[in-house]
């Protein structure tokens, strides 16, 4: 039986020397950050779910090509986004679900008007996040959302590091864009 | 992703100001960018801009995992897992298969004839002719089946299965070496026929713990008559 105690790279080993049993404490350890890396991707928690499931087999998978020394989150970060990417062109949607009335906007102290208005302003933002292209959108995800470093999303999107920095701008300019459009009512 | 980046007006790329607000440059153009912010309206404007996009970024709803996601994920996955491994193991069923079934065969070709359990053993069973008991020698070479499983070994020694040499299983006496018999013996002795069937009972010793003459429902037990030869193999399993 493995704890949580255990490093990643001893629970990698182990699994690569064929004791299946070390990738549980691994799970438990990073579906959360999996699980909102796709979801931030797809917005539908049912997808998310099953796309999470899948990319840990994925991974179980493949740990024989994990590099030891290596950091295990990016390397399954990578996967994940891979994975999804193949989803969501392959579905050619992303989900913006309304949000429910029941939420708690503990910065509007329950005033209608601004919880109106707060659910308004965010439910533009996943409109426009919908709209950007794929990379654009994952690129933003990685660094505003996930605030994995350049280097961390360079090796999860197995692109050079400069390319991170030009696409990462592109990706704000081009949601600033979409913004601008939202609000001459264009969209 | 061809599109083309702005540059400010001043001429600094939009990149640098991305990678500004990212905490990504190094030192040296950090504090340039820093200084050139001081005194370019533009820039700060960029800079400001994406910050508060990200910001609003930050504020997307994000829809926490069900219960059941969060409780079954790992045994779903660990399942899905070694479901894969058993199907590594199916692959080589096809192959694993015809292999079992050819070992088994050469199995059973190998020991027919032979009782399992007791390969070329000899058994002992006796008869009489005219004048007299006379022994003789068998071989058994009928397989044993279910007494294998138990604590005795049945051995059935049939007439028709025997090659070489026959198997004699008459034991006759004449009328009056009968009378002098004790009941059990003379009960035994008078019901076997030509073609009857002596089955000897042993235990795990190779001790004849039972004789039983099946065509008769009579038993057999005064074992002094059955003479067994003192090198009956004991038992030794498979």
């Amino acid at each position: 039986m493995y704890n949580n105690n255990e490093s990643d790279d001893v629970l990698i080993q182990s699994v690569k020397d064929g004791d299946c049993e070390a990738f549980g404490p691994l799970i438990e350890r990073y579906k959360i950050p999996i699980y909102r890396l796709v979801y931030r991707m797809v917005r539908n928690r049912d997808d998310a779910e099953d796309l999470v499931q899948e990319i840990f087999i994925k991974a179980y998978n493949g740990i024989k090509d994990f590099k030891t020394g290596n950091r295990f989150l990016p390397w399954l970060s990578r996967i994940a986004v891979n994975h999804t990417l193949n989803f969501i062109r392959k579905e050619k949607r992303v989900d913006i679900q309304p949000l429910e009335w029941t939420e708690n906007y503990a910065d509007c102290k329950n005033d209608p008007v601004e919880m109106v208005e707060h659910k308004m302003l965010k439910e533009k933002i996943a409109r426009a996040m919908a709209r950007l292209p794929e990379d654009y959108r994952v690129i933003l995800i990685l660094r505003v959302e996930e605030e994995l470093s350049y280097d961390e999303i360079s090796q999860s999107l197995n692109i050079p590091k400069g390319t991170v920095m030009s696409r990462l701008a592109r990706a704000r300019q081009r949601l600033k864009e979409i913004f601008e459009e939202m609000d001459k009512g264009a969209l | 992703m061809s599109e083309k980046l702005n540059k400010s007006s001043c001429g600094i790329p939009v990149e640098l100001l991305s990678a500004y607000i990212d905490n990504e440059l190094d030192e040296q153009e950090y504090t340039r960018i820093k200084e050139h912010l001081k005194s370019c309206v533009h820039c700060q404007e960029i800079v400001e801009q994406f910050r508060e996009m990200d910001a609003r970024i930050r504020e997307m709803e994000l829809e926490e995992p069900s219960r059941e996601f969060i409780f079954n994920l790992k045994r779903n996955v660990m399942e899905r897992v070694g479901k894969k491994k058993k199907n590594a193991f199916w692959r080589f069923f096809p192959i694993l298969v015809p292999a079992a079934v050819a070992v088994l065969i050469l199995v059973i070709i190998r020991n027919e004839g032979t009782p399992v359990g007791m390969n070329n053993r000899v058994a002992y069973v006796y008869s009489e002719e005219e004048k007299g008991i006379k022994e003789e020698k068998v071989d058994i070479s009928l397989p044993v089946t279910k007494a294998v499983s138990r604590t005795n070994i049945g051995i059935e020694s049939r007439k028709d299965k025997m090659e070489s040499p026959p198997m004699p299983t008459t034991i006759a006496k004449k009328e009056e070496e009968i009378e002098t018999q004790p009941y059990a013996e003379r009960s035994a002795l008078s019901d076997v026929g030509e073609s009857d069937v002596i089955r000897a009972i042993v235990d795990s010793t190779g001790k004849i713990v039972n004789v039983a003459i099946p065509c008769s429902r009579k038993r057999y037990n005064d074992f002094s008559v059955i003479k067994r030869q003192t090198t009956f193999p004991t038992y030794s399993p498979g």
